[in-house]
């Protein structure tokens, strides 16, 4: 069979039709029923929604790497929040520690006044103490005679 | 912007008046597709509903930017029968196409021969793979370009040419055969 044959044998095809009452039937049911508008959670899924989302998270993502590009580390450091409660964890253990170590030796220094006040054996209230101090103060008043005399000497020097 | 357009805008808009337009252009042309590769009128008119169905609930998805929506049409139908043959194991395929699908024929003797014509052409088809079959049928039955072809198919328009060259070559011989032994 030639191709020209057989392409007009296909024309015979094109007589086949639907039952009228088929295609009258099928189109009623099928405009009776409303085409999916695209709401509700399937309009997520669209191509437009999911592009326009796409879009969002690039413009975000985009001026969150362009923003932090000019910032030096400490300041990136800085909007951790991680570490930014680990720190102020820490200061608080050093604050507590360091109040500690002050009110032990507040301790220490107000019990070794109490006890130096407390006793009677130190050296400003011990009575044979103070005498002999008192002894030293007269050697004191002889060593001034000897300097009364010297300059006594060095004046007759001079004039 | 086309009449066609026009219509399909307002479809898009949810006009059922506007897609019963679009059905009436398209519904003889698809069952024509569907009926010649299944060759059961009640399996081609559930699947032409199913076709149209999907049509119009799909409708807003539907965009033009040089993709006809006839090609479009024919994707959907393509993919049911191919869907059709994979899910349904049980479907009939009945190789003589009824004599009351070929309604134009105002003789009796025309209609009798052009059904034997018919049944005839839709047995060397069916023997060809699915990509010869739709190719075959949109371009020789409803004389789709390539154009509407490929984007049907989703292949090159080369393709399509070669697929088409390859299933002609292959009915002709099958045909030979057919009536040598007959």
């Amino acid at each position: 069979m030639k191709k020209q044959d057989l392409i007009k044998q296909f024309e015979s095809i094109r007589s086949l039709e639907p039952d009228p009452g088929f295609v009258s039937n099928s189109k009623n049911i099928i405009c009776a029923v409303k085409p999916e508008r695209g709401f509700g959670i399937f309009r997520a899924f669209q191509p437009a929604f999911l592009g326009s989302f796409a879009v969002m998270v690039a413009v975000v993502m985009g001026a969150y790497f362009v923003g932090s590009r000019g910032e030096s580390t400490l300041g990136y450091t800085s909007l951790n929040g991680e570490r930014i409660s680990n720190e102020l964890d820490g200061a608080n253990i050093d604050i507590e520690l360091q109040e500690l170590a002050y009110k032990q030796s507040i301790n220490s220094a107000v019990a070794s006044a109490l006890q130096e006040i407390g006793n009677d054996r130190v050296s400003h209230l011990n009575g044979p103490l103070l005498k002999s101090e008192s002894a030293g103060f007269s050697v004191q008043q002889k060593t001034d005679e000897t300097g009364t005399k010297i300059e006594n000497l060095l004046d007759a020097a001079m004039f | 912007m086309t009449a066609e357009r026009k219509i399909i805008n307002k479809a898009k808009k949810g006009d059922n008046r506007a897609f019963g337009d679009l059905y009436d252009t398209y519904v003889a042309p698809i069952y024509r597709f569907i009926i010649i590769r299944t060759g059961n009128k009640s399996d081609a008119e559930d699947l032409t509903h199913q076709v149209f169905l999907s049509a119009w609930q799909n409708i807003k998805n539907y965009d033009f930017k040089g993709f006809p929506f006839s090609s479009w049409l024919y994707r959907i139908a393509h993919n049911a029968v191919i869907d059709f043959y994979r899910t349904n194991r049980r479907h009939t395929d009945i190789d003589s196409i009824p004599d009351d699908t070929l309604s134009h024929e105002p003789d009796f003797g025309g209609k009798v021969d052009n059904l034997i014509r018919v049944n005839f052409i839709r047995a060397a088809i069916k023997d060809l793979d699915e990509d010869q079959q739709s190719v075959i049928v949109m371009k020789f039955i409803n004389e789709l370009s390539n154009k509407e072809i490929s984007d049907a198919l989703g292949k090159s328009e080369g393709a399509v040419r070669v697929i088409q060259h390859r299933a002609l070559k292959r009915l002709r011989s099958q045909i030979d055969e057919k009536t040598r032994f007959n």
